[in-house]
């Protein structure tokens, strides 16, 4: 067998010698009668914030889209996700532009903030290793890039996180962060 | 040979932080412990003081993938408290809630989870670059899920809509109409699914569970029943706290179930499948028979064909609800508030959720206790591992670490709800 081409879908993987199922024939998977989705608002540009507001810097993203609120021109829709990936890979589709603003840890000074270009820029981490809970923002955009695409723009703005304990409040240096970043962004939105 | 040990550290694609060790002696299984390390979040404690009317919304939070199970068992304890019954209609359209998150939640666990370990690859994102259209078929059929939960929930995730008594508002005939081509469109899919996952490899075994689910209520079973096991128990939920007891083992911050004088059972598909799969619609047991299932099933590795089943029904029964709906007159009946104590059970997607609730008179909570599925299987998913592993031990660490991580899944763990889990250890020696 050749590993070039996917595996079958029978869980079995190329090269372990042993037959397709015969009582199943799933190597063609049946059609799928659902439709692969409509965007759900004709918004052109989308700002969403990602986090959980109750564990300190998490929030970060949340905190920005709040500031941006009312503040953006009309073709721009902001909202808050708590990170469910799935529901975000649904958000990534039928729009032109995607502004995503997230907290991060990577070991960089607190505050910082890390801008990704996902057009250009696989921000997928190397091995995913987590529950439904868990798949966050980078394994949202890795699967919307296979499943349908990505928006012409789709901007991932991560800010460096210094607590996540539950309940603590977010650090100086990312509320500093914060504010530079509402300012940018309301910026960047303006000239469109 | 000497000692092996095996640790995954963090277990992927559970729902919550937990851990699994296995120790392996001169080529003998010595232990095979599931840790549960997600913090302890105190729900039965700070619910004390709080109205009886704010505990669905509050238990609601204890789950990001089935609060609508905690907030089916809390309704209807409180009800069972409060000594009042709900209408048919309402009692129609709790079932139709269930059956959005059955879909939600078990589309999750199958596509997004369970398929990875079937088909190869280490997560989701690994899958869908070979197989796209598989996860895109899932991300559709979760997405009819959530129509139902947007509707009758007010939203998505944690809905806000259901009441003591009933709903704060109930939607219109026309309104559930909407729902419909939906769902046929998720009802045909749904069979494709059945497809695709029977047609996977399962580890030809069998362990002899004592299942424990609902029943004996004329339905495929939701909310509402007897809780049954098929060693012969049929009680009542307010029977519960006589025949299972809670256990602390160190290992876990989840605390631990067993049934009084039995031992380990197992809650959850396998054991509703089993109790009462000729209460499913026919469409459901065509495909179950399609898929080469028979009445019961104790193989816990085609756990993932019977959520496939399940979401067949979900569909099947939510169009037959829609069908039959008669808008109330009102959304909620009256609560007037007394002293009592509140029992329930009801069947979230992973397994049985008892709830049991002490009112003071003016409806406030004096104390609580929520037993969730995955605290009720734990027992029983290292039972498994102690069974399945030592077939395994001439595998390579990394294979038989992913065989059991697979075997951990079989029982959609959720480890949040749990805690009042996942990493795993191989010591081999």
């Amino acid at each position: 067998m050749h590993n070039d081409s996917p595996p079958p879908l029978d869980g079995r993987g190329w090269g372990e010698g042993r037959e397709p199922p015969t009582t199943v024939d799933v190597r063609t998977p049946p059609p799928n009668p659902l439709p692969q989705g409509e965007g759900e608002k004709n918004f052109r540009r989308l700002v969403i914030g990602v986090g959980n507001l109750d564990r300190g810097d998490d929030g970060v993203g949340r905190l920005v889209a709040q500031r941006l609120r009312g503040s953006v021109p009309t073709d721009v829709h902001v909202e808050e996700q708590d990170g469910g990936a799935v529901e975000l890979i649904e958000r990534l589709r039928h729009v032109d532009s995607v502004f995503l603003i997230d907290a991060a840890v990577s070991g960089a000074a607190a505050g910082t903030i890390h801008q990704t270009d996902c057009t250009k820029t696989d921000a997928m981490p190397a091995k995913s290793a987590a529950s439904s809970h868990g798949l966050g923002v980078a394994e949202a955009v890795a699967l919307a890039r296979m499943l349908h695409g990505l928006p012409r723009v789709c901007m991932l703005y991560a800010v460096e996180g210094a607590t996540f304990a539950p309940g603590a409040a977010m650090s100086p240096q990312v509320l500093a962060a914060a504010d530079a970043l509402v300012a940018r962004l309301a910026r960047e939105l303006q000239s469109g | 040979m000497g000692r092996r040990t095996i640790k995954v550290d963090v277990l992927a694609r559970v729902e919550g932080e937990g851990a699994l060790r296995l120790v392996i002696e001169d080529g003998k299984l010595r232990d095979a412990e599931l840790r549960i390390f997600e913090p302890p979040r105190f729900f039965e404690a700070f619910l004390r003081g709080r109205s009886c009317m704010e505990v669905p919304d509050i238990t609601a939070r204890i789950c990001g993938i089935c609060p609508v199970a905690y907030q089916m068992s809390a309704v209807h304890a409180m009800e069972d408290a409060l000594g009042i019954a709900v209408t048919p209609p309402i009692r129609e359209l709790r079932r139709l809630l269930y059956c959005g998150e059955w879909i939600e939640s078990h589309v999750l666990h199958m596509y997004m989870l369970h398929a990875p370990d079937f088909l190869g690859y280490d997560g989701a994102v690994e899958m869908a670059k070979d197989h796209p259209d598989v996860v895109r078929d899932g991300l559709a059929l979760k997405k009819a899920g959530n129509e139902i939960l947007r509707l009758l929930g007010g939203r998505e995730i944690h809905p806000i809509n259901v009441r003591v008594g009933g709903f704060y508002r109930v939607p219109s005939k026309r309104e559930l109409r909407e729902l419909r081509d939906g769902l046929l469109r998720g009802r045909d899919a749904s069979l494709g699914t059945v497809k695709l996952v029977a047609g996977f490899e399962f580890p030809d075994v069998e362990r002899d569970y004592e299942f424990i689910a609902l029943g004996n209520a004329g339905e495929y079973p939701f909310n509402a029943g007897h809780v049954l096991s098929n060693k012969g128990m049929d009680i009542t939920p307010q029977q519960y706290d006589a025949h299972f007891e809670e256990y602390h083992v160190r290992r876990s911050n989840a605390l631990h179930s067993r049934h009084i004088g039995h031992g380990a059972y197992l809650t959850g598909p396998l054991a509703r499948y089993s109790l009462n799969s000729a209460l499913l619609s026919p469409l459901a047991l065509d495909a179950a028979k399609q898929a080469g299932l028979g009445p019961t099933c104790n193989n816990p590795f085609r756990s993932i064909v019977i959520r496939a089943l399940e979401v067949v029904y979900a569909f099947d029964e939510a169009l037959r609800i829609i069908d039959a709906y008669e808008q109330p007159d009102r959304p909620f009946v009256d609560t007037p508030m007394r002293a009592g104590v509140g029992y329930a059970c009801t069947e979230a997607p992973r397994g049985m959720l008892y709830h049991r609730y002490r009112l003071d008179t003016d409806g406030s909570v004096l104390d609580a206790k929520i037993v969730p599925p995955t605290s009720q299987n734990q027992p029983s998913i290292e039972a498994d591992l102690r069974d399945f592993a030592p077939r395994w031990l001439d595998l390579p660490d990394e294979r038989l670490g992913h065989l059991c991580e697979q075997a951990i899944r079989n029982h959609d763990p959720c480890i949040s709800c749990a805690t009042h889990f996942l990493k795993l250890d191989v010591v081999r020696g």
